[in-house]
């Protein structure tokens, strides 16, 4: 028993650090562009299967992982010249319309490529003997190292924006729009680098989560709504409230999935959101003031 | 070239349906201190607005030296020399006293580091809390670091949206030294207030606004000196 | 919102052409246009709540789906009492007490974050409706085989599943319904939803308190969505868990915005633009490639309709 809580408090906290990193996309365009990108989920698909398709024609796993953000980042900026930038004096509204016509046709556009069917990778490394709090175990070695770049990733997410000026610049921007142009600030133009970066971060969880969930067509359309709550609850253009939203919510599912089915415990993570949401009305590190 | 610094003429704003400011004309010549006095609600902020580009004006020309900004980004009017401290101060409370200096765009002609020498010599108040929170400093300490954000672009001019607002008579006193020593500097210093008395420890010149419209002008003395108008124009309304 | 002698006459043809398509005898298509007044009925309760009182609902799929499950408990799993008119009072009753419940705890929140409120509601009823953990939604299988007796109103019978005899009856629904929501956003009661979505702020310092307007907004846009889901259950004699799945409310969001926020008639003719493609798209496009004509359509619409269908140069000359 000690070991399967073990084990799931670590499978928690290996997607909850995904569901965080895609998350803090999905806030930082939000704050910065009052943009709900609908479209995030797609691009964390097209991460998964860029991994695929690079692991199925040269054999690398990890090539894949490094090709995946890349070109990510770059259909990223396509997607700024061609939906987000033309609707950016729009009501914050109309843009995700379109945007789920993106997410929509970029669904459908995968499954003519690869059909419905999951594509499983495989999971590199073996098991490794674990022994803590007097449980003894095995655990996937891969998880770690999602784990660790995971953590690497956000890391450097924070470095952008607490050490680099185009960061700080963008933290203001989402406080703050009209004061941050006033002191010389583009903020469309750090809107459509941030785009590029958090487009690539989301390609980049994609890939990492392939050989642990498989990738399949709707894995981006399923997963949006949480991100979104997830990023929300966090605050916007918070990191550290996306990890603790993203790990919150991945725990409160893996450990209460050892005591009850998938569905109940999908309806226990639901009602924690929905406790923090309405105990916090203004997300974990409620500073936010856009969007109201 | 007009020997204006900015020049606005025929100016024409709204909000949504509202007409704000209309037909409104003003020009400040290069290193003056000049106040927009008026009550509250006459327009005022959308003047300094306006002038920022944040709200463009439907009709009208902003000249800044010499060159139409009306309807320019707001980015842009900032690169061409022209910041604001904007009423109630909009802090990014998130980020510490050092990361709102870095936030402004410093033009290329200067280092960052000679800015902020500058900057921490007009504020030493600022200089020991380079790293707190900025909504942990006192309001009057918000105020300082406020203009010293402004002032980390290098303007040539300076927009100040009701500065001493909402501040002890202490924090009063240091924010009229710290405009003074701005204009010292040589930069022009355009000011929104609801206060005559305050305002005149500073400007040399004012102008009164009315309904969107420039209702009066005149030095800082001429004023003084004309009671009846300060009634008129500023004083309680019956 | 006034109309003008023009757009009433416009109008008048469009019902018109609605109450003779029938004559044409294809069931598809009325089966088609019953769906599109469906939608047109929940697209206009949706505009109540965000066109005219400006509060955003990502889970509107609730109140749309749970009034049918509660007419699926009225007549077959629990009462069984298949009597049509208990069974769209129900799905009515239902769609409003629920809209004044979940109005009342997401309107703590304000903003974005109350619509993720709305969001996490419909999640969790979507997940309950799937598990049915007290024997009264049959799950993923839905509820079947509703044999409802014919509805009597006056001397006039309407067998409720013939698809003309539903239409008329549907058609009948969404004119009293656009009245009487169009009526209800002209009313004080109105000016006050007007004024959450305009300025909230000033309202508070009028001394109104906005939120039992809120929690009002939301319970009258709920009964009218329940009796959209009503209908639907009708149309297609079945209760299904799609009807719950938060999809269904992202798409009246659409279609909402789309048609143009805060004018009624907009909604209801982009329901129709969308539940007309759809199934054309479907049906000459296999594989599921209707998906990307639905796409390129979300998409072209926001480009170059700016603020929804019917706020075009065209409709808005004729509006005004």
């Amino acid at each position: 028993m000690t070991s399967l809580i073990i084990t799931q408090i670590l499978n928690g906290l290996t997607i909850g650090l995904i569901f965080a990193l895609v998350a803090i996309g999905l806030t930082i365009v939000m704050g910065l562009m009052e943009v709900v990108n609908f479209a995030h989920g797609s691009f964390y698909m097209f991460g998964g299967y860029i991994t695929f398709f690079v692991f199925s024609a040269v054999g690398s796993f990890w090539l894949g992982l490094v090709v995946a953000p890349v070109a990510c980042a770059i259909l990223g900026l396509g997607l700024y010249y061609a939906i987000i930038r033309p609707l950016r004096k729009r009501h914050p509204l109309e843009p995700l319309v379109a945007l789920v016509g993106v997410a929509m046709i970029c669904r459908q556009l995968i499954r003519n490529i690869w059909g419905a069917e999951p594509k499983l990778l495989p999971i590199p490394f073996g098991r490794v003997q674990v022994s803590l709090a007097g449980a003894e175990f095995t655990y996937p070695i891969y998880f770690f190292v999602v784990m660790g770049v995971g953590v690497a990733a956000l890391l450097a997410l924070y470095l952008l924006f607490r050490k680099s000026d185009v960061g700080i610049r963008c933290l203001a921007a989402i406080q703050d729009r009209d004061t941050a142009m006033s002191m010389g600030v583009n903020v469309d133009r750090i809107g459509s680098l941030m785009l590029v970066i958090v487009m690539g971060v989301a390609g980049l969880a994609g890939g990492l989560v392939g050989p642990i969930f498989s990738v399949y067509p709707t894995m981006g359309l399923e997963l949006i709504g949480l991100l979104f709550v997830i990023a929300i609850v966090g605050g916007l253009g918070s990191i550290g409230g996306a990890v603790i939203a993203g790990v919150t919510i991945a725990m409160t599912k893996s450990i209460s999935s050892i005591f009850v089915s998938g569905n109940i415990s999908d309806i226990l993570a639901y009602c924690v959101l929905l406790a923090i949401l309405l105990i916090r009305p203004r997300g974990i590190m409620g500073l936010a003031t856009v969007m109201e | 070239m007009s020997d204006y610094l900015l020049q606005l003429e025929d100016v024409h704003t709204y909000i949504g349906m509202a007409h704000i400011l209309r037909g409104l004309s003003l020009a400040l010549r290069p290193g003056e201190a000049v106040a927009l006095l008026g009550r509250n609600g006459e327009g005022k902020t959308p003047t300094i607005k306006t002038i920022m580009s944040l709200l463009p004006p439907r009709r009208g020309t902003v000249l800044f030296q010499g060159e139409n900004i009306a309807g320019a980004p707001t980015h842009q009017v900032a690169s061409k020399g022209i910041c604001v401290v904007p009423k109630g101060r909009h802090i990014f409370p998130a980020l510490t006293v050092m990361e709102h200096l870095r936030v402004p765009v410093v033009n290329k002609k200067y280092r960052r580091e000679d800015m902020l020498k500058q900057v921490f010599a007009i504020f030493p108040e600022l200089a020991e809390r380079k790293n707190q929170p900025a909504r942990s400093l006192s309001g009057g300490q918000q105020q300082m670091l406020v203009i010293a954000r402004a002032l980390m672009t290098k303007p040539r001019l300076l927009l100040l949206d009701e500065p001493m607002e909402g501040l002890a008579p202490v924090a009063v006193k240091r924010v009229i030294e710290s405009m003074k020593a701005v204009k010292e500097e040589g930069i022009t210093v355009f000011f929104a207030s609801a206060s005559c008395e305050r305002a005149l420890a500073v400007a040399g010149r004012v102008y009164i606004i009315e309904k969107g419209r420039i209702v009066y002008e005149g030095s800082s003395p001429e004023l003084m000196a004309a009671p009846e108008v300060q009634q008129k124009y500023l004083g309680v309304r019956e | 919102m006034s109309l003008s002698p023009r757009f009433r006459l416009l109008l008048g043809a469009a019902i018109l052409v609605l109450v003779l398509l029938p004559l044409l005898g294809q069931p598809y298509l009325i089966y088609l246009l019953t769906m599109s007044l469906i939608f047109g009925i929940f697209a206009m309760a949706y505009d109540l709540l965000y066109g005219f009182t400006g509060l955003v609902s990502f889970g509107h799929s609730v109140f749309y789906g749970l009034p049918a499950y509660a007419m699926g408990m009225v007549a077959v799993t629990v009462f069984k009492y298949p009597n049509p008119l208990v069974m769209i009072a129900a799905a009515m009753l239902t769609g409003l007490v629920l809209g004044c419940l979940i109005g009342f705890v997401c309107t703590f929140a304000r903003g974005i974050y109350m619509a993720l409120v709305t969001f996490a509601f419909a999640q969790i009823i979507e997940l309950l409706v799937l598990h049915d953990p007290w024997g009264i939604t049959q799950g993923e299988n839905g509820i079947m085989g509703l044999r409802a007796a014919p509805l009597s109103l006056g001397g006039l019978t309407v067998d409720l599943f013939s698809g003309v005899g539903l239409y008329y009856l549907v058609l009948g629904l969404i004119i009293a319904s656009y009245l009487v929501i169009r009526a209800l956003v002209n009313s004080p009661l109105g000016d006050v939803f007007k004024g959450i979505k305009q300025n909230e702020e000033r309202l508070l310092s009028l001394g109104y308190n906005p939120r039992p307007y809120k929690v009002a907004a939301f319970g009258l846009s709920g009964m009218f969505a329940g009796l959209a889901g009503a209908m639907a259950v009708f149309l297609n004699n079945s209760i299904v868990p799609s009807m719950v799945d938060w999809a269904v409310g992202a798409e009246i969001l659409l279609i909402t915005i789309m048609g143009g926020a805060g004018t009624l008639i907009g909604p209801i003719a982009a329901a129709f633009l969308i539940i007309f493609a759809e199934s054309y798209a479907a049906s000459y496009l296999g594989g599921g490639n209707w998906v990307y004509v639905m796409g390129g359509l979300y998409i072209a619409v926001v480009m170059f309709l700016p603020g929804g269908i019917f706020r075009t140069r065209y409709l808005k000359k004729a509006f005004v």
